[in-house]
């Protein structure tokens, strides 16, 4: 694979589950239909790196590394996101 | 489901996990560095690699079939050329193999395997004996230690494929019953807190380490547990079932070998065309070219390749001068079915070794992903026996457990990192470093877990052994500059790009342990004794 569409993809990737992840922003403040919007456009992203994925690699390949992609882009922005909320801090230890 | 259903499920979800936290943490931890192991860490551990590697083809066969003529015919029962390269070593090897029947009937075989330069292509190294000795002669390094350590703890078969085997089964049967405890699943997965408490903090990373990568943790743990299992129990049994227990005729079937019609008609050994033919069909690259009889006119080529846009990599067989390809296959593509293609993902899939260093940082990512969540489990449960209304033992008999895992698995670090001073201090024969490597290895790790029953306090323990790994870590590039004089300042000079790439990411790693070690608090922070109905709260996701 080329390695700027690399680079694109985990880009891409990362934008899709900040997207996901931070939609409860929304919720907080009762704005439902926008964390709607928000969870449905990351879910999309998601969608378009597996349909660039499979653009380029077989169907079995690309499948592979997306389960991968979204785990790791998932996991890692639910981490960053509870290291830098600021109403996690304070509260006992 | 009743609470009482869920709380079943929840107590042998946690005593599955603890029985085998610690273990699976030195697996997947090594899992993660074993997925560079084949590559980036073969390459950083051989300065002969630092360079790509093009051997003259044309120059190999004419050496090979100098070399052959000196040799007795019956040396050409099978003539195995591996290429230099990330899969085995930096030197070319030729390995002359002759196979006889003893007065009992009992077939017999030795070898002979020469070694030479790839640039000179002069011979560097010859041993002979039979193919197992001639295997244990072979060049090891601190890489093929740290994948062999992953694959079987260096216990080999059957007792260190059991044990890894049985890991993936625990690890699947932690998966299935935590499946079923947190049912707010989709709730969880947002979730993490981590300086409200500390049991906040262990309960989300395991939550969040579990949940995000629930597909990758199921694929390594299933094709983990076939792995591992397969040679000591499925092949065995397949063979028991269906060819009375004969396991050769197992393996002939699964992987049969080229039957070559001999000619009687000497001819020269003959690589070049095949070579080029295989470079003109595919972008991986040629690892071995193996020749069937060779010297015969009837003799048949197998070269085998990397992957490239596949799964696997492939095999291409030849007729003697390399003019007719007569089949393309993979390794388990001629069984038919759905067994073969399945069979053949399994080991890339659990490696990651299928889409280049992008993928293979996926997968080490993950891994230690694995690792965490292993680790993590085990300390919910112990914090809920030391300060929560659970438990059995005294409070300081749990700090005791609390301490052996932190050095146990913060010792699996340190070994890991010990491994790249072995390679680069050690002097002594290539043949002997990997037994050297495995004393260095085994002591650090042994150390390191006998250190924490000396320190009273578990996260004094953890700080200092973040900031050894830190050091360790960082003072790799350093070390390496002093050896080889090959260093991240002068990487355009000489192109070692692999090389300095990973003594960068050591250095990352140094940094990130240095990080780690100051954000520790220096003792357990102050909490209140955590309540039942806060308990059960948990219990029900």
């Amino acid at each position: 694979m080329d390695t700027l569409l690399i680079y694109g993809l985990v880009v891409l990737s990362f934008i899709a589950a900040a997207l996901v992840v931070y939609h409860n922003r929304f919720e907080k403040r009762n704005q439902h239909k926008n964390s709607v919007i928000f969870r449905s456009i990351g879910a999309l992203i998601w969608l378009l790196v597996f349909v660039l994925l499979l653009n380029q690699l077989t169907f079995a390949k690309a499948l592979f590394i997306w389960i991968a992609l979204l785990s790791c882009s998932g996991f890692l922005l639910v981490i960053y996101k509870g290291m830098t909320t600021k109403s996690n801090r304070g509260l006992g230890n | 489901m009743k609470q009482e259903t869920t709380k079943k499920f929840y107590v042998l979800h946690s005593w599955i996990g603890v029985l085998a936290a610690n273990l699976m943490f030195v697996i997947c931890f090594t899992g993660a560095v074993s997925v560079f192991g084949k590559d980036e860490l073969k390459i950083w551990a051989n300065p002969i690699m630092h360079e790509p590697l093009n051997v003259d083809i044309e120059r190999l066969e004419a050496v090979i079939q100098k070399d052959f003529e000196t040799l007795d015919p019956s040396y050409g029962k099978e003539v195995s050329i591996f290429m230099p390269g990330v899969r085995r070593t930096g030197y070319v090897s030729a390995r002359f193999q002759k196979e006889w029947e003893d007065e009992n009937g009992t077939i017999q075989n030795h070898v002979i395997n020469l070694e030479y330069d790839p640039r000179s292509l002069e011979l560097v190294n010859r041993v002979e004996g039979d193919r197992n000795e001639v295997f244990a002669m072979d060049r090891t390094d601190m890489s093929d230690f740290i994948t062999h350590f992953h694959a079987d703890l260096h216990l080999g078969n059957p007792v260190g494929l059991l044990i890894t085997g049985t890991l993936g089964l625990t690890l699947l049967a932690s998966l299935a019953t935590g499946l079923f405890v947190h049912r707010k699943i989709l709730k969880e997965m947002f979730v993490f807190r981590p300086f409200r408490s500390l049991h906040l903090l262990w309960t989300d990373t395991h939550k969040a380490l579990g949940i995000w990568p629930l597909l990758f943790h199921i694929n390594i743990a299933f094709t983990g547990a076939f792995l591992g299992l397969a040679v000591v129990i499925l092949f065995p049994a397949t063979a028991y079932v269906t060819f009375d227990g004969d396991l050769d005729k197992v393996v002939e079937t699964i992987l049969p070998e080229p039957k070559p019609v001999l000619t009687g008609e000497a001819t020269p050994i003959e690589i070049t065309n095949h070579y080029n033919q295989v470079q003109s069909l595919t972008d991986g690259d040629v690892v071995q070219i193996i020749l069937f009889a060779a010297g015969d006119s009837g003799s048949e080529v197998v070269v085998i390749t990397r992957p490239d846009q596949n799964m696997v990599g492939s095999f291409y067989s030849f007729n003697a001068t390399g003019d007719t390809l007569k089949e393309e296959y993979t390794t388990f593509g001629r069984m038919g079915g759905a067994a073969g293609p399945v069979l053949e993902t399994l080991f890339p899939l659990h490696f990651g070794n299928f889409g280049g260093l992008f993928v293979r940082c996926l997968w080490a990512v993950l891994g230690l992903a694995s690792g965490v969540l292993a680790l993590s489990g085990m300390m919910i449960w112990i914090e809920r026996r030391a300060y929560g209304p659970v438990g059995n033992l005294s409070k300081g008999q749990y700090e005791k457990i609390s301490r052996f895992s932190v050095s146990f698995c913060g010792g699996m670090v340190l070994a890991n990192i010990s491994l790249f001073y072995s390679q680069l201090l050690l002097s002594v024969p290539d043949q002997a470093l990997g037994y050297w490597i495995g004393v260095v290895f085994f002591a650090t790790w042994a150390v390191a877990s006998v250190y924490g029953f000396f320190v009273r306090n578990e996260y004094k323990l953890a700080k200092q052994l973040f900031y050894c790994a830190a050091l360790g870590c960082a003072f790799i590039p350093v070390l390496n500059g002093l050896v080889h004089g090959l260093h991240v300042l002068n990487v355009f000079e000489y192109k070692h790009y692999v090389a300095a790439g990973v003594d960068l990411t050591l250095l990352l790693c140094g940094l990130l342990f240095a990080y780690l070690g100051k954000k520790l608090p220096e003792e357990r922070p102050g909490h209140k004794q955590s309540t039942t109905e806060e308990l059960n709260a948990v219990l029900a996701g």
